[in-house]
Protein backbone atom coordinates (compact mmCIF):
# COMPACT_ATOMS: atom_id res chain seq x y z
CA UNK A 1 0.00 0.00 0.00
CA UNK A 2 1.55 3.53 -1.25
CA UNK A 3 1.70 6.56 1.31
CA UNK A 4 -1.12 9.14 0.44
CA UNK A 5 -0.64 12.80 1.08
CA UNK A 6 -2.66 15.83 1.59
CA UNK A 7 -1.52 18.40 -0.64
CA UNK A 8 -4.58 20.87 -1.03
CA UNK A 9 -7.40 21.75 1.16
CA UNK A 10 -11.02 24.20 0.48
CA UNK A 11 -13.61 25.11 2.70
CA UNK A 12 -16.83 27.17 1.72
CA UNK A 13 -17.83 29.50 5.06
CA UNK A 14 -20.51 27.77 6.97
CA UNK A 15 -23.73 28.78 7.84
CA UNK A 16 -26.89 29.93 5.61
CA UNK A 17 -24.97 30.70 2.44
CA UNK A 18 -26.88 33.25 0.07
CA UNK A 19 -26.56 32.93 -3.32
CA UNK A 20 -24.73 29.53 -3.99
CA UNK A 21 -26.51 26.42 -4.42
CA UNK A 22 -25.18 23.05 -3.69
CA UNK A 23 -23.44 22.45 -6.97
CA UNK A 24 -21.55 25.71 -6.77
CA UNK A 25 -20.95 25.20 -3.43
CA UNK A 26 -18.78 21.98 -3.85
CA UNK A 27 -17.51 23.58 -7.03
CA UNK A 28 -16.13 26.17 -5.01
CA UNK A 29 -14.20 24.52 -2.06
CA UNK A 30 -13.25 22.07 -4.64
CA UNK A 31 -11.48 25.36 -6.34
CA UNK A 32 -10.06 26.53 -3.55
CA UNK A 33 -8.91 23.04 -2.82
CA UNK A 34 -7.21 22.18 -6.52
CA UNK A 35 -5.47 25.87 -6.50
CA UNK A 36 -3.83 25.52 -2.99
CA UNK A 37 -2.90 21.80 -4.41
CA UNK A 38 -1.01 23.33 -7.76
CA UNK A 39 -1.76 20.31 -9.19
CA UNK A 40 -2.93 20.71 -12.90
CA UNK A 41 -6.55 20.18 -13.30
CA UNK A 42 -5.87 17.21 -16.07
CA UNK A 43 -3.54 15.22 -13.72
CA UNK A 44 -7.04 14.71 -11.45
CA UNK A 45 -8.00 10.85 -11.98
CA UNK A 46 -11.09 10.23 -9.83
CA UNK A 47 -13.51 12.30 -7.50
CA UNK A 48 -15.59 11.07 -4.62
CA UNK A 49 -18.25 13.26 -2.64
CA UNK A 50 -20.37 12.98 0.35
CA UNK A 51 -23.73 14.09 0.30
CA UNK A 52 -26.53 12.94 2.72
CA UNK A 53 -29.45 14.39 1.66
CA UNK A 54 -28.80 16.61 -1.57
CA UNK A 55 -31.58 14.92 -3.22
CA UNK A 56 -34.42 15.42 -1.06
CA UNK A 57 -33.58 18.72 -0.08
CA UNK A 58 -31.69 20.26 -2.75
CA UNK A 59 -33.48 18.15 -5.53
CA UNK A 60 -30.26 17.73 -6.80
CA UNK A 61 -29.31 13.84 -7.83
CA UNK A 62 -26.19 12.80 -9.52
CA UNK A 63 -24.34 15.28 -7.84
CA UNK A 64 -20.64 13.55 -8.59
CA UNK A 65 -20.73 14.08 -12.00
CA UNK A 66 -22.62 17.16 -12.11
CA UNK A 67 -19.85 18.83 -10.09
CA UNK A 68 -17.29 16.83 -12.20
CA UNK A 69 -18.90 18.90 -15.32
CA UNK A 70 -18.49 22.50 -13.97
CA UNK A 71 -15.21 22.00 -12.49
CA UNK A 72 -14.06 21.12 -16.07
CA UNK A 73 -13.17 17.83 -15.12
CA UNK A 74 -15.64 15.91 -17.87
CA UNK A 75 -14.74 12.00 -18.06
CA UNK A 76 -13.00 10.75 -14.73
CA UNK A 77 -14.62 8.72 -12.96
CA UNK A 78 -17.10 10.66 -10.03
CA UNK A 79 -18.75 9.17 -7.38
CA UNK A 80 -21.36 10.29 -4.57
CA UNK A 81 -21.61 8.57 -1.07
CA UNK A 82 -23.77 8.12 1.43
CA UNK A 83 -23.63 7.06 5.21
CA UNK A 84 -25.72 9.97 6.58
CA UNK A 85 -23.77 12.77 8.76
CA UNK A 86 -20.44 10.56 8.22
CA UNK A 87 -20.69 10.71 4.17
CA UNK A 88 -17.85 13.11 4.22
CA UNK A 89 -15.69 10.90 6.09
CA UNK A 90 -16.13 7.62 3.74
CA UNK A 91 -15.75 9.79 0.56
CA UNK A 92 -12.69 10.58 2.07
CA UNK A 93 -11.51 7.00 3.09
CA UNK A 94 -12.38 6.08 -0.70
CA UNK A 95 -9.91 8.57 -2.24
CA UNK A 96 -7.13 7.50 0.38
CA UNK A 97 -8.01 4.07 -0.96
CA UNK A 98 -8.01 5.00 -4.35
CA UNK A 99 -4.10 6.61 -4.26
CA UNK A 100 -3.00 3.81 -1.40
CA UNK A 101 -3.79 0.62 -3.83
CA UNK A 102 -2.23 2.24 -6.62
CA UNK A 103 -5.02 2.55 -9.01
CA UNK A 104 -4.73 6.48 -9.40
CA UNK A 105 -2.47 9.53 -8.12
CA UNK A 106 -4.21 12.61 -8.22
CA UNK A 107 -7.96 11.91 -6.58
CA UNK A 108 -10.52 14.87 -5.44
CA UNK A 109 -12.64 14.44 -2.55
CA UNK A 110 -15.09 16.51 -1.00
CA UNK A 111 -18.47 16.99 0.73
CA UNK A 112 -21.38 19.10 0.62
CA UNK A 113 -24.98 19.95 2.14
CA UNK A 114 -27.45 22.37 1.41
CA UNK A 115 -29.97 22.50 4.12
CA UNK A 116 -30.54 26.26 4.91
CA UNK A 117 -33.52 26.63 2.04
CA UNK A 118 -35.79 24.04 3.59
CA UNK A 119 -38.02 24.67 6.50
CA UNK A 120 -36.83 22.98 9.84
CA UNK A 121 -39.45 20.35 9.52
CA UNK A 122 -38.67 18.91 6.10
CA UNK A 123 -35.01 19.21 7.34
CA UNK A 124 -35.64 17.27 10.72
CA UNK A 125 -37.27 14.86 8.46
CA UNK A 126 -34.81 14.38 5.97
CA UNK A 127 -32.28 14.06 8.41
CA UNK A 128 -34.45 11.08 10.71
CA UNK A 129 -33.91 8.97 7.55
CA UNK A 130 -30.41 8.19 9.16
CA UNK A 131 -32.64 6.05 11.69
CA UNK A 132 -33.85 2.64 11.25
CA UNK A 133 -37.84 3.75 10.74
CA UNK A 134 -38.98 0.21 11.39
CA UNK A 135 -36.93 -0.67 14.15
CA UNK A 136 -37.03 2.77 15.96
CA UNK A 137 -37.69 6.00 14.06
CA UNK A 138 -41.35 4.84 13.95
CA UNK A 139 -42.43 5.60 17.57
CA UNK A 140 -41.71 9.20 17.07
CA UNK A 141 -37.78 8.88 18.35
CA UNK A 142 -35.36 11.93 16.84
CA UNK A 143 -32.22 12.05 17.19
CA UNK A 144 -31.97 14.67 19.31
CA UNK A 145 -34.63 12.54 20.96
CA UNK A 146 -31.67 9.17 21.36
CA UNK A 147 -28.86 11.48 21.85
CA UNK A 148 -31.47 12.41 25.07
CA UNK A 149 -32.32 9.09 26.31
CA UNK A 150 -27.97 8.17 26.00
CA UNK A 151 -27.46 11.63 27.73
CA UNK A 152 -29.98 10.45 30.77
CA UNK A 153 -27.95 7.43 30.86
CA UNK A 154 -24.55 8.19 30.52
CA UNK A 155 -25.41 10.97 33.67
CA UNK A 156 -27.12 8.24 35.76
CA UNK A 157 -24.41 5.56 35.61
CA UNK A 158 -20.97 7.65 35.43
CA UNK A 159 -22.33 10.86 37.35
CA UNK A 160 -21.71 12.85 34.66
CA UNK A 161 -23.20 16.27 35.32
CA UNK A 162 -25.49 19.10 33.33
CA UNK A 163 -23.12 21.28 33.65
CA UNK A 164 -20.21 18.93 32.31
CA UNK A 165 -22.01 18.37 29.41
CA UNK A 166 -23.32 22.24 28.74
CA UNK A 167 -19.09 23.49 28.90
CA UNK A 168 -19.05 21.19 25.57
CA UNK A 169 -21.26 23.79 23.90
CA UNK A 170 -19.38 26.97 25.74
CA UNK A 171 -16.10 25.28 24.65
CA UNK A 172 -16.97 24.86 21.16
CA UNK A 173 -18.47 28.31 20.75
CA UNK A 174 -15.81 30.14 22.41
CA UNK A 175 -13.80 28.41 19.42
CA UNK A 176 -16.30 29.47 16.62
CA UNK A 177 -16.25 32.79 17.65
CA UNK A 178 -12.22 33.24 16.22
CA UNK A 179 -13.06 30.74 13.60
CA UNK A 180 -13.78 33.23 10.42
CA UNK A 181 -15.22 30.07 8.67
CA UNK A 182 -18.02 29.44 11.67
CA UNK A 183 -21.58 29.71 11.69
CA UNK A 184 -21.99 30.65 15.21
CA UNK A 185 -18.82 33.54 15.99
CA UNK A 186 -20.27 34.31 19.62
CA UNK A 187 -19.38 32.76 22.59
CA UNK A 188 -22.19 31.58 24.87
CA UNK A 189 -22.11 31.43 29.10
CA UNK A 190 -22.87 28.11 30.60
CA UNK A 191 -26.32 29.97 32.10
CA UNK A 192 -27.46 30.44 28.63
CA UNK A 193 -27.06 26.40 27.36
CA UNK A 194 -28.74 25.23 30.65
CA UNK A 195 -31.17 27.84 30.46
CA UNK A 196 -31.67 27.40 26.17
CA UNK A 197 -34.94 25.78 25.24
CA UNK A 198 -35.53 21.43 25.44
CA UNK A 199 -35.90 20.25 22.76
CA UNK A 200 -35.51 16.01 23.70
CA UNK A 201 -35.32 16.08 27.71
CA UNK A 202 -32.41 16.15 28.82
CA UNK A 203 -31.22 17.94 25.49
CA UNK A 204 -31.65 21.55 25.04
CA UNK A 205 -31.20 24.13 22.17
CA UNK A 206 -27.58 24.74 22.78
CA UNK A 207 -26.29 20.82 23.05
CA UNK A 208 -27.20 20.58 19.52
CA UNK A 209 -25.38 21.98 16.36
CA UNK A 210 -27.34 24.18 14.19
CA UNK A 211 -28.69 23.87 10.37
CA UNK A 212 -26.12 24.54 7.69
CA UNK A 213 -24.74 24.69 4.24
CA UNK A 214 -21.21 24.42 3.16
CA UNK A 215 -18.42 22.23 1.46
CA UNK A 216 -14.82 21.19 2.13
CA UNK A 217 -12.75 19.38 -0.44
CA UNK A 218 -9.28 17.82 -0.32
CA UNK A 219 -6.57 16.63 -3.19
CA UNK A 220 -5.02 13.44 -2.11
CA UNK A 221 -1.63 12.62 -3.73
CA UNK A 222 1.57 9.86 -2.96
CA UNK A 223 2.70 10.85 -0.27
CA UNK A 224 6.59 10.66 -2.37
CA UNK A 225 5.12 13.71 -4.38
CA UNK A 226 3.78 15.60 -2.07
CA UNK A 227 6.62 17.63 -1.43
CA UNK A 228 6.26 18.80 -5.17
CA UNK A 229 3.11 20.44 -5.01
CA UNK A 230 2.33 21.44 -1.70
CA UNK A 231 5.34 22.82 0.66
CA UNK A 232 3.68 21.98 3.93
CA UNK A 233 1.91 18.33 2.82
CA UNK A 234 0.16 16.53 5.48
CA UNK A 235 0.45 12.89 5.27
CA UNK A 236 -2.84 10.12 6.11
CA UNK A 237 -1.26 8.17 8.94
CA UNK A 238 -4.20 5.82 9.50
CA UNK A 239 -8.09 5.52 8.17
CA UNK A 240 -11.19 3.78 9.84
CA UNK A 241 -14.57 2.64 8.66
CA UNK A 242 -16.82 0.65 10.33
CA UNK A 243 -20.13 0.08 11.24
CA UNK A 244 -22.29 -0.46 14.49
CA UNK A 245 -26.37 -0.65 15.51
CA UNK A 246 -29.02 2.11 13.90
CA UNK A 247 -30.77 1.46 17.43
CA UNK A 248 -30.66 2.22 20.71
CA UNK A 249 -32.03 -1.24 21.59
CA UNK A 250 -29.54 -3.24 19.42
CA UNK A 251 -26.94 -2.17 21.51
CA UNK A 252 -25.46 -3.66 24.87
CA UNK A 253 -24.63 -0.37 25.98
CA UNK A 254 -26.32 2.49 25.11
CA UNK A 255 -23.11 5.01 26.53
CA UNK A 256 -20.50 3.40 23.58
CA UNK A 257 -20.84 3.50 19.40
CA UNK A 258 -19.19 -0.23 18.90
CA UNK A 259 -18.27 1.89 15.28
CA UNK A 260 -16.30 4.59 16.97
CA UNK A 261 -14.66 1.89 18.86
CA UNK A 262 -13.45 -0.28 15.60
CA UNK A 263 -13.01 2.15 13.07
CA UNK A 264 -10.84 3.95 15.49
CA UNK A 265 -9.07 0.64 16.74
CA UNK A 266 -8.50 0.67 12.78
CA UNK A 267 -6.11 3.69 12.30
CA UNK A 268 -4.78 3.64 15.10
CA UNK A 269 -3.11 0.02 13.91
CA UNK A 270 -2.33 1.02 10.43
CA UNK A 271 -0.62 4.46 12.11
CA UNK A 272 1.24 2.36 14.48
CA UNK A 273 0.32 5.23 17.34
CA UNK A 274 -2.25 5.12 20.74
CA UNK A 275 -4.69 7.75 21.55
CA UNK A 276 -1.47 9.08 23.71
CA UNK A 277 0.02 10.49 20.49
CA UNK A 278 -2.79 13.15 19.14
CA UNK A 279 -2.94 16.50 20.18
CA UNK A 280 -5.79 17.73 17.81
CA UNK A 281 -9.25 15.83 17.62
CA UNK A 282 -12.07 16.80 15.31
CA UNK A 283 -14.54 14.78 16.43
CA UNK A 284 -18.22 14.44 16.15
CA UNK A 285 -20.17 16.64 18.24
CA UNK A 286 -23.45 16.10 16.61
CA UNK A 287 -24.47 16.84 20.39
CA UNK A 288 -22.74 17.85 23.46
CA UNK A 289 -23.14 14.27 25.27
CA UNK A 290 -21.81 13.02 21.55
CA UNK A 291 -18.65 15.05 22.25
CA UNK A 292 -17.81 13.60 25.28
CA UNK A 293 -19.03 9.48 23.91
CA UNK A 294 -16.18 10.22 20.89
CA UNK A 295 -13.69 11.26 23.45
CA UNK A 296 -14.04 7.88 25.94
CA UNK A 297 -14.50 5.48 22.56
CA UNK A 298 -11.54 6.97 20.97
CA UNK A 299 -9.41 6.29 23.78
CA UNK A 300 -9.06 9.87 25.02
CA UNK A 301 -10.15 9.49 28.33
CA UNK A 302 -11.72 6.33 30.19
CA UNK A 303 -15.33 5.21 29.94
CA UNK A 304 -17.31 7.33 32.39
CA UNK A 305 -14.18 10.26 32.72
CA UNK A 306 -15.06 12.48 29.79
CA UNK A 307 -17.50 14.93 31.60
CA UNK A 308 -14.52 15.45 34.67
CA UNK A 309 -12.09 16.07 31.61
CA UNK A 310 -14.11 18.86 29.70
CA UNK A 311 -14.30 20.07 33.10
CA UNK A 312 -10.70 20.14 34.02
CA UNK A 313 -10.02 21.70 30.48
CA UNK A 314 -8.12 18.45 29.38
CA UNK A 315 -10.28 18.91 25.73
CA UNK A 316 -9.32 22.85 25.70
CA UNK A 317 -6.44 24.44 23.28
CA UNK A 318 -4.19 23.83 26.26
CA UNK A 319 -5.49 20.82 26.97
CA UNK A 320 -4.35 16.93 26.64
CA UNK A 321 -5.87 16.86 23.72
CA UNK A 322 -7.55 19.73 22.14
CA UNK A 323 -11.20 19.13 20.84
CA UNK A 324 -12.71 20.63 18.04
CA UNK A 325 -10.78 23.54 17.69
CA UNK A 326 -12.77 24.15 14.84
CA UNK A 327 -15.93 24.75 16.68
CA UNK A 328 -16.71 21.48 15.89
CA UNK A 329 -20.57 20.48 14.19
CA UNK A 330 -22.05 22.99 17.17
CA UNK A 331 -20.57 26.28 16.27
CA UNK A 332 -19.02 25.86 13.03
CA UNK A 333 -21.89 24.16 11.51
CA UNK A 334 -22.96 20.97 10.40
CA UNK A 335 -23.56 20.70 6.72
CA UNK A 336 -24.15 16.97 7.23
CA UNK A 337 -22.37 15.46 4.04
CA UNK A 338 -19.38 17.90 4.74
CA UNK A 339 -18.61 18.04 7.84
CA UNK A 340 -16.11 14.99 7.29
CA UNK A 341 -14.41 16.58 4.87
CA UNK A 342 -14.67 19.73 6.70
CA UNK A 343 -13.10 18.06 10.14
CA UNK A 344 -9.84 16.83 7.11
CA UNK A 345 -10.14 20.65 6.30
CA UNK A 346 -9.26 21.69 9.85
CA UNK A 347 -6.54 19.48 11.07
CA UNK A 348 -4.40 20.15 7.70
CA UNK A 349 -4.88 23.36 8.78
CA UNK A 350 -4.09 22.86 12.31
CA UNK A 351 -0.64 20.47 11.19
CA UNK A 352 0.47 23.24 8.98
CA UNK A 353 0.37 25.42 11.84
CA UNK A 354 -2.27 28.15 10.15
CA UNK A 355 -5.67 27.17 12.05
CA UNK A 356 -7.38 29.94 13.38
CA UNK A 357 -7.59 28.50 17.00
CA UNK A 358 -3.85 26.87 16.75
CA UNK A 359 -2.71 24.10 19.22
CA UNK A 360 1.30 24.70 19.95
CA UNK A 361 3.23 21.74 17.98
CA UNK A 362 0.17 20.12 17.09
CA UNK A 363 1.79 17.05 14.89
CA UNK A 364 -0.76 14.38 15.43
CA UNK A 365 -4.38 14.89 14.20
CA UNK A 366 -7.48 12.89 14.76
CA UNK A 367 -10.80 12.95 12.87
CA UNK A 368 -14.11 11.39 14.02
CA UNK A 369 -16.92 11.20 12.14
CA UNK A 370 -20.54 9.45 12.73
CA UNK A 371 -23.49 8.55 10.84
CA UNK A 372 -26.88 8.39 12.70
CA UNK A 373 -26.69 7.15 16.01
CA UNK A 374 -23.66 4.89 15.43
CA UNK A 375 -24.40 2.84 12.22
CA UNK A 376 -21.13 3.77 10.65
CA UNK A 377 -18.00 6.09 11.86
CA UNK A 378 -15.08 6.78 10.05
CA UNK A 379 -11.59 7.81 11.81
CA UNK A 380 -8.65 9.32 9.82
CA UNK A 381 -5.42 10.17 11.68
CA UNK A 382 -3.23 12.89 10.06
CA UNK A 383 0.19 13.97 10.75
CA UNK A 384 2.71 16.69 10.05
CA UNK A 385 4.77 15.25 7.10
CA UNK B 1 -50.63 -9.25 22.18
CA UNK B 2 -46.86 -8.68 22.06
CA UNK B 3 -45.02 -11.55 20.45
CA UNK B 4 -41.29 -11.88 20.06
CA UNK B 5 -38.59 -13.97 18.51
CA UNK B 6 -35.89 -16.04 19.83
CA UNK B 7 -32.97 -16.58 17.49
CA UNK B 8 -32.23 -20.29 16.91
CA UNK B 9 -28.53 -19.65 16.71
CA UNK B 10 -27.50 -16.80 19.43
CA UNK B 11 -30.61 -17.70 21.83
CA UNK B 12 -31.32 -14.13 22.00
CA UNK B 13 -34.70 -12.37 21.78
CA UNK B 14 -36.28 -9.51 20.06
CA UNK B 15 -39.53 -8.03 18.83
CA UNK B 16 -38.27 -8.22 15.41
CA UNK B 17 -40.05 -11.69 14.39
CA UNK B 18 -40.38 -11.17 10.59
CA UNK B 19 -36.54 -10.52 10.26
CA UNK B 20 -33.81 -12.46 10.50
CA UNK B 21 -32.25 -12.03 13.98
CA UNK B 22 -31.05 -8.34 14.44
CA UNK B 23 -28.40 -9.42 16.20
CA UNK B 24 -26.72 -12.56 14.59
CA UNK B 25 -28.50 -12.43 11.00
CA UNK B 26 -29.78 -16.05 11.34
CA UNK B 27 -32.36 -16.85 9.74
CA UNK B 28 -33.98 -19.49 12.00
CA UNK B 29 -36.15 -18.43 15.19
CA UNK B 30 -39.41 -19.19 16.74
CA UNK B 31 -42.00 -16.87 18.03
CA UNK B 32 -42.43 -16.38 21.66
CA UNK B 33 -45.51 -14.45 23.61
CA UNK B 34 -44.21 -11.44 25.72
CA UNK B 35 -45.44 -10.45 28.95
CA UNK B 36 -45.57 -6.75 27.89
CA UNK B 37 -44.09 -5.87 31.00
CA UNK B 38 -40.94 -4.07 32.05
CA UNK B 39 -39.09 -1.37 33.46
CA UNK B 40 -38.05 1.77 32.02
CA UNK B 41 -34.06 1.82 31.26
CA UNK B 42 -33.77 5.45 29.94
CA UNK B 43 -36.29 8.48 28.44
CA UNK B 44 -36.70 11.30 26.68
CA UNK B 45 -39.14 14.01 26.03
CA UNK B 46 -39.30 14.71 21.92
CA UNK B 47 -40.21 18.66 22.36
CA UNK B 48 -39.84 18.94 18.38
CA UNK B 49 -41.14 16.21 16.72
CA UNK B 50 -41.29 15.32 13.30
CA UNK B 51 -43.75 16.83 10.60
CA UNK B 52 -46.18 13.38 11.24
CA UNK B 53 -46.46 13.92 14.79
CA UNK B 54 -45.92 17.13 15.31
CA UNK B 55 -49.24 17.64 17.14
CA UNK B 56 -48.57 15.22 19.32
CA UNK B 57 -45.56 16.84 21.21
CA UNK B 58 -44.12 16.15 24.06
CA UNK B 59 -44.12 12.79 24.28
CA UNK B 60 -41.91 10.41 26.06
CA UNK B 61 -40.06 7.79 24.13
CA UNK B 62 -38.15 5.21 26.42
CA UNK B 63 -35.76 2.51 26.01
CA UNK B 64 -37.30 -0.57 28.23
CA UNK B 65 -36.36 -3.64 28.71
CA UNK B 66 -39.07 -6.56 29.47
CA UNK B 67 -39.32 -9.30 32.13
CA UNK B 68 -38.12 -12.21 29.25
CA UNK B 69 -34.70 -9.64 28.72
CA UNK B 70 -34.96 -7.96 25.78
CA UNK B 71 -34.83 -4.60 24.82
CA UNK B 72 -36.78 -2.21 22.76
CA UNK B 73 -37.53 1.57 22.18
CA UNK B 74 -40.87 2.66 22.35
CA UNK B 75 -43.65 5.42 22.76
CA UNK B 76 -44.69 5.87 26.54
CA UNK B 77 -48.62 6.81 27.12
CA UNK B 78 -47.84 8.36 30.47
CA UNK B 79 -46.87 11.73 31.50
CA UNK B 80 -43.59 12.92 30.57
CA UNK B 81 -42.71 14.85 34.01
CA UNK B 82 -43.49 11.68 35.81
CA UNK B 83 -41.27 9.38 34.76
CA UNK B 84 -38.57 8.04 36.77
CA UNK B 85 -35.84 5.56 36.15
CA UNK B 86 -36.29 2.03 36.88
CA UNK B 87 -40.16 2.43 36.55
CA UNK B 88 -42.49 -0.22 35.57
CA UNK B 89 -44.22 -0.01 32.38
CA UNK B 90 -46.75 -1.96 30.84
CA UNK B 91 -48.01 -2.57 27.20
CA UNK B 92 -51.26 -0.91 26.24
CA UNK B 93 -51.55 -1.16 22.62
CA UNK B 94 -50.04 -2.09 19.32
CA UNK B 95 -50.20 0.58 17.18
CA UNK B 96 -49.80 -0.13 13.26
CA UNK B 97 -47.66 3.34 12.59
CA UNK B 98 -46.19 3.82 15.90
CA UNK B 99 -45.29 0.30 16.98
CA UNK B 100 -46.16 -1.12 20.87
CA UNK B 101 -47.50 1.79 23.04
CA UNK B 102 -46.58 0.90 26.91
CA UNK B 103 -47.88 2.98 30.46
CA UNK B 104 -46.46 3.46 33.73
CA UNK B 105 -47.48 0.38 35.62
Amino acid sequence: MREVAIIGVGSTPFGRVEGMGIVELAVSACREALAESRVPLKKIQAFYLGNFVGERLANQGALAGIVTSRLGLTGIPATKVEGACASGGIAFRHGVLGIAAGLYDFVLVAGVEKMTSSPTAEVTAALATAGDEEGEMRTGLTFPGAFGIIMREHMARYGTTREQIGLVSVKNHGFGASNPKAQFRKPVTLAEVLNSRLIADPLRLFDCPPISDGAAAAVLCPAEWARDFQAKPVRVLGSGHATGPATLWEMDDITSFPATVRASREAYAIARLTPADVQVAEVHDCFTMAEIIATEDLGFFPKGKGGPAVEEGATGLEGKVAVNPSGGLIAKGHPVGATGCAQVYELVKQLRGEAANQVRDARIGLAHNLGGSGVVSTVTILGAL
Amino acid sequence: MLQGRRCVECGRLSVERSHPCPFCGSQGGSAVPLSGRGRLLSWTVIRVAPGRYAGEAPYAVGLLELEEGLRLTARLAADPERLTADQAVALVSLDPARGPIFRAA
